[in-house]
């Protein structure tokens, strides 16, 4: 949209009022930007806060001047839209007679043809002063009129904008069986989860690209808002078989709207001065039927959520300053009628130019175009395209450079409608829905482009190569062999212990060490049995914590927050009893020899120490990233199942030992 | 008949009369919850029945021909009950324009809000 206060008219790409009727298709249905727009507002006053209609009446020459608002309008006589509260609260609102009213500049009448109580004959387009015929069938005998409104909004009004907005932004559909949604076959509105208030602000979410009041962000119900409390009855899951710090890395929508089943928009080229929408690979236009997978990003709070990722082509000027500046589709409009006939659309998917041959024949042609364009001191026009931008040098040679312009920023839609049943989210059927290669979620760094198969043939699922995703995929690849390894390492442990305590000789505590420290001893041994019932406590809930079993956690330690924090609580308790020992020794057993605090174990210090220091940090793994979270994890399991065999062997080999000692002073 | 016999068939014939009243009771509010609501639907549900307005707030009324060929206002006729101009602050209807201002974005001079109307 034009500036307010422009220096000349080839400033202006689009006044207020011709922004209306912008991209409008009524002969099929397409809303221009004021179809969708409910009215009041910028369509009904201008920036200085005047009504358009009659600023014009008082001020007609405004029409010529350079003025973001007024330039070549007629809001005197197509009038102004005010807003449109039958668009939301009328159920079998006409639509397509709004978008056509607008069209034909019938502004102040849209709302009319609109609601359906009456006809308007005449367009302002064609220089006629339209005319309203009323069908009396919806007036009582007094005159006055009956409308069937609704206080909240049917969904079926919503979708009037949000279907086709959205379905190229994210592939979205409601009342689709093609591409369900398993909230819409639960029979819930839009309004459930994006109520108004009186101020007809209404709840929203998180958007990526929609900037427009993001103070207002994350008021709408989120998926935990209604499914952690059961409100309207919605089930309340319980994730089982998911490790619970994936449900604080992946956001719901990953794994509960793993895939669509409608063609979103890929990408936009206006190479020939009109939008044009790339649909998906495989779809030949957006909205077409077509299963694809989203894209998977992280957000702001550091969760994964899946996107679609839209990569659109762009024309700009760079400017002396280096500023690129995007260019009217006007502007691109008069460059491709010089050499438009050169370029062939390859398919539905791609950019009508792409060769480096078209790319330098638009660049020409535009740089010709604009010499004469007053907008410009420095004519430089560049073409942005999948991550570069192209231009001319000094010769008329085509250049590349990698983009890292504002174009280049990533335009990655957020993915939170048609969510799937249950039954056929990833996880259903556990980890390897995700965690193996030819699954979905990393199958396609694997496969790329070249495996063929539907699902494969989708690039990039988890991300690029160099994001954490990528990384933590290389490891958790072996998960798999997780119940393998363990019980051989544990095993190889154990049996390294056993044979090397059966050729030693046993530890006994002296006696005759402590007769000075009595009281002392009773204190060791009261932290001795600390330490060895916080042992038990790590070891149980570790072991649950490895094997990932919730229904464990839930019924002992109510959630996996409150486990987990028992978990490290147990931690401390077993350092502190073992410094404690140590103080003890250092204190009253001084220069003796004695073995009341040994751990019982060669290197157990050593494991302890790792455990405790990896265990320290996994406190604070809120704060931490995915890498070293992960890195600790291994480092602190790993000790703990050496250490448990070690203990293990040594409980065995000294009860065996005693149960001998014991039959032999029998016989 | 003893005494006893007697209370007894009092108190039958007085729960009996109670029962009966209750249910008359009943019976008559439900048929003014029916006839309040019968009322409601002869308008309409949420705002009943009101006079059309063209945008200088006279009524218009195809039955009498008066201002019958006349587009309407929803300023002047949803307005007259409820708080237009309030309601048309809301983002929907705002877009950015409550924030559009050619100094908006001094990196991007060509952004001049941060809704539809303006960022585009």
């Amino acid at each position: 949209m034009a500036k307010k206060n422009n220096r000349f008219a080839e400033e202006i790409d689009l006044t207020s009022f011709s922004w209306i009727t912008a991209g409008s298709d009524a002969q099929h249905g397409k809303p221009g930007c004021g179809g969708c727009h409910p009215g009041g507002g910028g369509l009904e006053y201008d920036r200085d806060g005047f009504r358009y209609d009659q600023q014009l009446r008082q001020k007609p020459e405004l029409a010529a001047l350079p003025d973001g608002d007024y330039y070549r309008s007629k809001w005197d006589k197509t009038g102004v839209v005010e807003a449109d509260c039958l668009i939301c609260h009328l159920p079998g609102y006409f639509f397509k007679e709004r978008v056509k009213n607008l069209e034909l500049l019938n502004f102040q009448w849209a709302i009319v043809a609109g609601s359906g109580v009456g006809l308007v004959e005449g367009a302002v387009k064609n220089g006629e002063a339209p005319r309203v015929v009323y069908n009396r069938r919806f007036f009582n005998d007094d005159g006055r009129i009956v409308f069937n409104l609704e206080a909240r909004p049917d969904s079926e009004n919503c979708l009037f904008c949000h279907g086709p907005a959205d379905m190229i932004k994210r592939g979205f559909s409601w009342n689709d069986h093609g591409n369900h949604d398993i909230h819409n076959a639960r029979n819930i509105g839009c309004t459930a989860c994006h109520p108004g208030n009186i101020e007809h602000q209404l709840a929203k979410g998180r958007e990526n690209l929609s900037t427009v009041r993001d103070d207002l962000d994350n008021t709408m119900r989120t998926c935990k808002s209604c499914h952690e409390v059961g409100y309207m009855g919605a089930p309340k899951p319980v994730h089982r078989d998911v490790r619970p710090n994936h449900l604080e890395k992946i956001a719901c929508e990953v794994c509960h709207i793993p895939e669509l089943r409608r063609s979103s928009a890929s990408g936009l080229d206006v190479s020939s001065g009109k939008v044009r929408l790339l649909p998906r690979p495989g779809a030949n236009m957006v909205g077409d039927e077509l299963t694809w997978l989203p894209e998977i990003r992280l957000g702001p709070d550091e969760k994964l959520y899946p996107v679609n990722s839209f990569k659109p082509n762009l024309f700009t000027n760079k400017s002396a300053d280096g500023m690129y500046v995007p260019l009217f589709s006007k502007e691109i409009a008069q460059a491709y009628a010089t050499v438009g006939s050169q370029f062939r659309q390859e398919g539905a998917a791609e950019p009508l130019i792409s060769s480096r041959s078209e790319i330098s024949a638009m660049l020409g042609a535009l740089a010709a175009s604009l010499r004469n364009n007053p907008r410009f001191e420095r004519v430089f026009p560049c073409y942005h395209s999948n991550g570069a931008i192209f231009h001319l040098d000094g010769t008329g040679n085509l250049v590349s450079e990698t983009d890292d312009s504002w174009t280049a920023e990533p335009n990655n839609f957020n993915i939170s409608h048609n969510v799937s049943p249950t039954h056929m989210a990833l996880g259903a059927r556990g980890c390897v829905d995700c965690h193996a290669e030819r699954a979905v979620i990393f199958s396609s760094w694997l496969a790329e482009r070249s495996d063929g198969g539907a699902k494969a043939s989708v690039p990039y699922r988890a991300g690029d190569n160099e994001s954490s995703v990528y990384y933590l995929n290389l490891l958790h690849k072996y998960n798999a062999a997780k119940k393998y390894l363990i019980p051989l390492l544990f095993s190889a442990v154990f049996a390294l212990v056993l044979f090397r305590e059966s050729r030693s000789r046993s530890i006994t505590i002296a006696r005759s060490e402590a007769p000075q420290s009595g009281r002392m001893l009773f204190v060791v041994g009261l932290l001795l049995l600390v330490r060895n019932i916080s042992f038990l406590l790590l070891t149980c809930t570790g072991i649950i914590f490895l094997f990932n079993k919730i229904n464990i956690i839930q019924i002992f330690f109510a959630s996996p927050e409150s486990a987990a924090v028992l978990h490290w609580s147990g931690g401390l308790v077993f350092v502190a009893s073992i410094a404690g020992c140590i103080v003890i020794h250092r204190r009253f057993f001084v220069n003796r020899k004695t073995e009341i605090c040994h751990l019982g174990i060669t290197g157990g210090p050593m494991l302890i120490l790792t455990m405790a220091l990896t265990g320290m940090v996994m406190i604070f793994r809120n704060t931490l990233a995915a890498e070293i979270i992960y890195v600790c994890s291994f480092i602190h399991t790993f000790a703990a199942f050496v250490l448990m065999a070690v203990y293990s062997a040594k409980i065995y080999h000294e009860t065996t030992r005693r149960i001998y000692h014991h039959q032999q002073r029998g016989q | 008949m003893n005494t006893a016999a007697i209370a007894h068939r009092c108190h039958a014939a007085n729960v009996c009369q109670g029962v009966f009243r209750s249910l008359l009771a009943l019976m008559v509010l439900c048929g003014w919850v029916a006839a309040t609501a019968t009322q409601v639907r002869a308008g309409s549900k949420t705002c009943g029945s009101f006079y059309l307005r063209d945008s200088n707030g006279d009524v218009i009324n195809p039955l009498t021909g008066e201002n019958s060929d006349r587009p309407f206002s929803t300023r002047k006729t949803c307005g007259a009950c409820h708080d237009y101009d309030r309601i048309t602050r809301g983002y929907h209807f705002q877009q950015g324009w409550d924030r559009i201002s050619d100094a908006f974005n001094g990196e991007k001079p060509w952004e001049l809000s941060d809704g539809m109307m303006g960022k585009h």
